[in-house]
């Protein structure tokens, strides 16, 4: 049977999303090992220590690598959450609030690891 | 759809739930916190950005018993959501697929969460 005959088209990239997701994960795999010996590392770093850990251009690369594809990742998980729970005329709120978090979250993130990077 | 005012039959009030059912749910609350987990990056993150007084700041909440308790148990949450995320993708391959296989992954899944947590905060951290 045709895919989408009479009854409604949309599944709303249902599939890219499952897809995506499974990308997303794949590559954050080893970023987030990474990650969590990092953060844990630098539990008791002072700034200094910290600035200059980021400012090695491997560990600024690679968190700035690792927050997008993390973000992302966290935004199509929340989005099933929500496509879950809610269906009333709030699920587009929502996930559109939700997109709208994990972009900004993204960008402040990126504009910190520059300006620690680079900066004076 | 309109909600109505009809009862519910009993569910999670009165069913115990398998092993893979808890290891689901978890799988997807340790996903939402680490979703407001991300929020502490950015706040972290920010934080070194503006300069020592702000993270010092930051610091002082992370270093304290509470942030240490958070810290650990986003650690925790990551791994445990790492390696059941792995389980999903074998299952998604199409592996393990049998309640039997399924539950020793799970149990191989919480273990390995624990080890990973314990190795990263003996290495990491220095306990």
């Amino acid at each position: 049977m045709k895919n989408g005959s009479m009854e409604s088209r949309k599944n709303h990239g249902a599939l890219k999303h499952w897809v995506a997701l499974r990308i997303s994960a794949v590559i954050a795999i080893p970023l987030c090992v990474w990650l969590v010996y990092s953060i844990v590392s630098l539990a008791r770093a002072d700034h200094q220590t910290f600035v200059s850990w980021l400012s090695r251009p491997a560990n600024a690369f690679e968190m700035s690598f690792f927050v997008i594809v993390i973000f992302y990742h966290a935004a199509l998980g929340c989005h099933e959450i929500v496509e879950d729970y809610i269906s009333d005329s709030w699920k587009r709120v929502n996930i559109a609030g939700l997109n709208l978090f994990f972009a900004l979250a993204g960008a402040f993130s990126l504009a910190s690891i520059i300006k620690i990077a680079f900066g004076p | 759809m309109q909600k109505t005012d009809r009862p519910l039959s009993p569910h999670l009030q009165v069913y115990r739930l398998p092993l893979s059912a808890l290891m689901s749910i978890s799988h997807r609350i340790t996903g939402a916190a680490l979703s407001v987990g991300c929020l502490l990056i950015v706040i972290w993150l920010a934080a070194a950005a503006l300069g020592p007084e702000p993270y010092d700041m930051v610091m002082n909440f992370m270093k304290s018993p509470l942030g240490l308790f958070v810290l650990f148990g986003w650690s925790f949450s990551l791994y445990y959501h790492l390696f059941n995320g792995l389980r999903h993708l074998i299952w998604d391959a199409g592996y393990l697929l049998k309640m039997r296989n399924a539950d020793i992954a799970g149990c191989t899944v919480l273990a390995l969460t624990v080890l990973a947590t314990a190795l990263t905060w003996y290495f990491g951290y220095g306990f």
